[in-house]
């Protein structure tokens, strides 16, 4: 049976060449998201690993914040110069080193253009010591005020040559100097940019904190393990440090990548996993179609004496074969999609060159496991029916294959279908809590997709029929029959068409999600945009008190708003506190307030938004113990209740107190964000104009009108809905994969039909237009039923997410027509080939073959 | 051989006709010639059956007659068009607008109706029915009951009378018939023999028939009988006993079968 099974797929290999396309395309989306993200990780583990000292101190903090908000207050804990004195006494300790190492500065050239990576990659600061992992290269090392050395990438990338005058911007204010030398590393560089001054410059003008660093390193001496060392510094110094050793370092990095990249990497796999869902349509129908072309062939194998079970098997093992084949493709492309990205992102600055791809032992594991187990899924029910075969239809001169009646099909949809728009209702009214609206909203998506799928075959002639009822008046008897055809297999149809729906399902719900956040935002932004300017910086970091005074000293602006952020836990979980010059505040950003005022507010109370005290249960005067990176720790009254913010609330909830209150927690915090308002009567022109001459060496800091904050903001939300629209355009991709496999096999079952047409006088043109209209039929009905459930789909989950603010919906309507009419270009483009080979069909063999 | 044909007759007159036809597949030894210069022509009017043992070039003829096959040589006419010249956007029109079809079998659209599969080549053509004609070739048939049915629905006989109702629906110049009565048992295959008479008795029609079975032979104006290609001998207003005694004289003559 087997060797029957391998001849068979062999002689249907060009039927089974679209599935095994889809396969291969979802195993290669499965294998390459893998291999990708672990070569990153490996890449970048790989350097912080070879990098980290043998023992690294720090002071200690009170806990350890999200890696996005680490830089949102610009507080860098530091620790006293005496410390180096103290771990170099420690025995086994053979040097100790003082290290003020900086994140996120911006270096400028003698045009304040900047120097290091634009692209979201940080720029780093150092203070230079003697490391084997740095080699000078060109020049000497900094030893004095006014000497820089840069990393030789970042020169070459941006033509800095030793001699070149830069600026070095911190939030303590801007650093001139020279270029005296050029560095490279022992280890790589994945893209950042490296600047190293002497020691007493990273202090004082780069940290603002003459005689302290940020960390101190120890070299142990040869014969003492780094846990011995570590545990001898720890009994010198006490327990107000964290001391890790180079694995705990390594360690620590390396989880924090991987928690990184896990979230792109679910992400991705979700999309794969969306592309292997419709890939199961598509090789479903495949298998059917050939279960039923072979009905008498497989009577004579249950005639000759061929068990039912055989018959499943020989059908099971050919779709494992296709599976096989699929995923073994799938994971030669997926490993060559990974170079693509790995070789994509350095052209963005991410030089990987010097790390191979990396293929864990999971990846092919995961490739063929999805692969075989997606065609073995999908080829069940074909192959259970092929078991049903009664030993007689070998004898049936034309194998007619049975239809079973849909009516148990279409009462299980109608069931489902009530229950799950039930449950959608329910989440779009009942949206008091999140975690029942979201439980309702889940069930109901899950529910009406599936009950589509299973009413799937009935809708379709229900939808065809409405879709194709004006072709025969527009295309005459081409018309009637294109249409007739569309339903004359209503189960392939359904599963044709369910693919497409699928993928156009989730199209239609994240437009309306998309459309309802930028208009909620907007109108948002209407309410409470007071200020004319905001200033921030780029790259999630502090823009600096300098800038804050040169704003000031502008004639026409009449008041500066400070906005700073300090990170603390409350009960655990980490939130982000802002502090606003309360006296301002009301013209700036327009507070909508639930309950209390500014008021309470510059009376040392704390605002929070609605959905967060609803979450933790606070209400006005609810006392709050907010526990501070530094070790800090404050007891707060609730004072006023604001609105969710659109779109922007931070996790954790939307958490603001007065600057002064803040500063009294977090003294270092540093000026964030700058709301500017200008005085009534003043010229707007000259103020823009003075504005930009203050910031034209700051290139970090973004000044935005209320026009230019709102483009932000939708472009933003368009980027990350272009590229989930890039990514579920694999998932299409296959759903149009699915629905020309579906018309040349139909083409081919026909190919008698089709002679019949061709001897009674139709034209090549018009079995063309047959074909293309059928297929035009069956596309258009997917994306009416895809789009259908996602605006379902959408409207109800923008109801739960008013919870977030998205408190407007907004039903793209042009997005929508739009998709409808690309599904019926996809569908006249899916019947390119079939029909091409429809018109060429012989009427003579096609009337011969009996 | 094929002295006994009209050739010679007046034009207007003739509804199909070839002239040294040839056709041939393959070439040098494996050359395989199906028609061998075939001379025939057809009146209007006219009921003629084509018979000859399978593999004589019976169906090859038909298929090069009614525009579904393309000749190596030689010409052939529908009406006065040299359908031998034409390309297969021609070919195309001219079957649908002057050539009925009756095939042996699986020749209605199962996703149409009686009717729709009726009057599918007029609709294909994007021609309006004539109604009154319609009626009575309905009538002829004997399907006015049945019209709202779907192939499946209907018996063998009965899909077949539908497609005589199809290939006449349309008046076309001439019918051609594949063994229509093939796929039919004996009674049925009567009805639609008598049927086809009919409708060159009572409405002028003309026929072409391939056929292997001498009492189908027998219900036309004229036998035309082929071997090797080639016609060797003609029977007018045959009977099925005339039939079969001619069939017996060539089998006899040594052809090898």
């Amino acid at each position: 049976m087997i060797k029957a099974s391998l001849r068979n797929f062999l002689a249907h290999k060009g039927r089974m060449a679209l599935s095994t396309l889809a396969v291969l395309l979802g195993v290669a989306f499965v294998s390459g998201t893998l291999v990708f993200s672990d070569t990153i990780n490996l890449a970048f583990t790989g350097i912080s690993s070879s990098t980290a000292a043998d023992v690294t101190i720090k002071p200690k903090q009170a806990f350890t914040p999200e890696i996005e908000d680490r830089a949102l207050s610009g507080e860098v804990p530091t620790l006293p110069a005496s410390i180096v004195a103290k771990v170099a006494a420690v025995p086994g300790v053979q040097a100790a080193h003082g290290q003020v190492s900086l994140q996120n500065l911006t270096v400028v050239d003698k045009d304040n253009k900047p120097v290091g990576p634009t692209t979201g990659a940080p720029t780093l600061g150092q203070n230079w010591y003697d490391n084997p992992q740095v080699r000078l290269v060109q020049g000497h090392a900094p030893t004095k005020a006014g000497e820089l050395v840069i990393d030789q990438a970042s020169a070459r990338h941006k033509n800095v040559h030793p001699g070149d005058a830069l600026h070095v911007l911190t939030p303590t204010g801007s650093t001139p100097a020279t270029v005296v030398g050029i560095v490279t590393f022992s280890t790589g560089n994945p893209g950042v940019t490296m600047v190293y001054v002497d020691t007493a410059t990273a202090q004082q003008n780069l940290l603002g904190k003459p005689g302290q660093f940020t960390t101190i390193t120890a070299d142990t001496a040869p014969g003492t393990t780094h846990a011995t060392v570590q545990q001898r510094i720890h009994a010198a110094l006490g327990d107000s440090f964290s001391i890790a050793t180079k694995e705990e370092q390594a360690q620590s990095a390396a989880q924090q990548v991987s928690s990184f990249l896990g979230v792109v990497t679910y992400a991705l796999l979700g999309f794969a996993g969306l592309a292997v869902l419709v890939g199961i349509f598509l090789i479903l129908n495949t298998f059917s179609m050939l279960v039923a072309q072979r009905t008498r062939e497989l009577g004579l194998l249950r005639a000759l004496g061929a068990g039912r079970r055989q018959v499943t098997r020989s059908v099971l093992t050919e779709a494992v074969l296709l599976g096989a084949v699929g995923s073994t493709l799938g994971l030669g492309a997926g490993i060559g999609l990974a170079a693509l990205l790995k070789s994509l992102i350095s052209s963005f600055g991410v030089d990987l060159s010097g790390t191979a791809l990396v293929i864990n032992p999971l990846t092919p594991a995961a490739a063929y496991g999805v692969g075989v187990l997606v065609t073995l899924v999908a080829a069940y029910l074909p192959a259970r029916r092929a078991a049903r075969i009664s030993p007689m239809a070998a004898l049936r001169e034309a194998a007619a294959p049975p239809v079973a009646p849909l009516g148990r099909r279409t009462a299980l949809g109608t069931v489902l279908l009530t229950a799950g728009l039930g449950l959608l209702y329910g989440a779009a009214t009942h949206h008091a809590t999140l975690i029942t609206a979201a439980g309702l909203l889940g069930g109901g998506i899950v529910a009406s997709l599936v009950a589509l799928v299973v009413l799937g075959p009935p809708l379709s002639r229900l939808v065809v029929h409405g879709l194709g009822a004006p072709f025969p008046k527009l295309f005459g008897a081409v018309g009637r029959i294109s249409r007739l055809n569309a339903v004359r297999n209503p189960r392939r149809t359904g599963a044709t068409a369910g693919a497409l729906m699928i993928s156009l399902s989730l199209v239609g719900a994240i437009a309306v999600l998309a459309a309802s956040l930028t208009m909620s935002i907007n109108r948002d932004v209407d309410n409470t945009f007071g200020a004319d300017y905001v200033l921030t910086g780029n790259g999630q970091q502090p823009i600096g008190h300098e800038v804050t005074t040169k704003v000031h000293t502008i004639p026409g602006i009449q008041s500066v708003t400070r906005q700073r952020y300090a990170v603390a836990h409350l009960n655990g979980f980490q939130l982000v506190l802002a502090g606003v010059d309360v006296a301002t505040v009301d013209q700036a950003v327009k507070p909508q307030y639930v309950a209390g005022s500014t008021a309470d507010v510059a009376a040392g109370k704390v605002m929070v938004d609605e959905t967060t005290a609803k979450a933790d249960g606070l209400r006005i005067g609810s006392p709050v113990e907010l526990h501070f990176l530094n070790g800090n720790v404050g007891t707060l009254t609730v004072g006023a209740i604001s609105k969710p913010p659109a779109g922007a609330g931070k996790d954790g909830g939307s958490w603001e107190v007065s600057l002064d209150t803040l500063t009294k927690y977090a003294p270092e915090a540093q000026d964030f964000t700058l709301y500017l308002n200008t005085a009534p009567g003043a010229d707007k022109k000259q103020v823009q104009t003075a504005l930009d001459t203050a910031l034209a060496g700051h290139p970090q800091v973004t000044v935005q009108s209320q026009a230019d904050y709102k483009n932000q903001i939708t472009g933003q939300v368009n980027t990350v809905l272009y590229l989930v629209y890039a990514l579920l355009a694999l998932a299409i991709l296959i759903a149009v994969l699915g629905v020309i496999n579906t018309l040349s096999l139909s083409v081919v079952e026909r190919t008698r039909e089709i002679g019949l047409l061709r001897a009674i006088g139709t034209s090549r043109r018009q079995i063309g237009r047959m074909i293309r209209l059928e297929s035009v039929l069956i596309a258009v009905h997917g994306a009416l039923l895809g789009l259908g459930l996602g605006l379902a789909w959408g409207i109800a989950g923008q109801k739960v997410l008013t919870l977030y603010g998205i408190t407007a919906l907004s039903i793209p309507w042009t997005t929508i027509l739009a998709v409808l009419a690309g599904s019926a270009v996809a569908g006249l483009a899916s019947a390119i080939l079939p029909a091409m080979k429809a018109a060429r069909t012989k009427v003579l063999t096609a009337i011969a073959t009996a | 051989m094929s002295t006994a044909t009209a050739v010679d007759a007046p034009q207007q007159t003739i509804a199909a006709r070839a002239q040294g036809l040839t056709k041939a597949y393959g070439s040098g030894e494996t050359r395989v010639v199906a028609l061998d210069a075939v001379q025939v022509s057809v009146r209007r009017g006219e009921f003629v059956a084509i018979m000859g043992p399978s593999g004589s070039g019976e169906s090859t003829l038909m298929h090069c007659l009614a525009g579904l096959d393309t000749a190596t040589s030689g010409h052939a006419f529908i009406g006065e068009t040299e359908i031998t010249r034409l390309k297969d956007k021609h070919l195309t029109q001219l079957r649908r607008d002057k050539i009925g079809f009756i095939f042996q079998a699986f020749n209605l659209l199962p996703t149409l109706t009686a009717l729709e599969n009726i009057t599918l080549p007029m609709d294909i053509a994007g021609r309006k029915p004539d109604q009154a004609w319609l009626d009575t070739v309905i009538d002829t048939v004997g399907l006015r009951d049945r019209l709202k049915h779907r192939p499946t629905e209907l018996s063998g006989g009965q899909q077949q009378r539908v497609a005589c109702a199809r290939a006449l629906a349309s008046r076309p110049e001439i019918i051609f018939a594949d063994e229509p009565t093939g796929n039919l048992d004996s009674r049925a295959g009567a009805e639609v023999l008598g049927f086809l008479r009919s409708s060159v008795d009572n409405l002028g029609q003309t026929i072409v028939m391939v056929t292997h079975d001498p009492v189908a032979a027998s219900h036309a104006d004229r036998v035309l009988f082929l071997a090797d290609g080639q016609v060797v001998d003609e029977l007018c207003d045959p009977s099925a006993d005339s039939v079969l005694d001619l069939m017996r004289t060539f089998d006899g003559a040594g052809r090898r079968s």
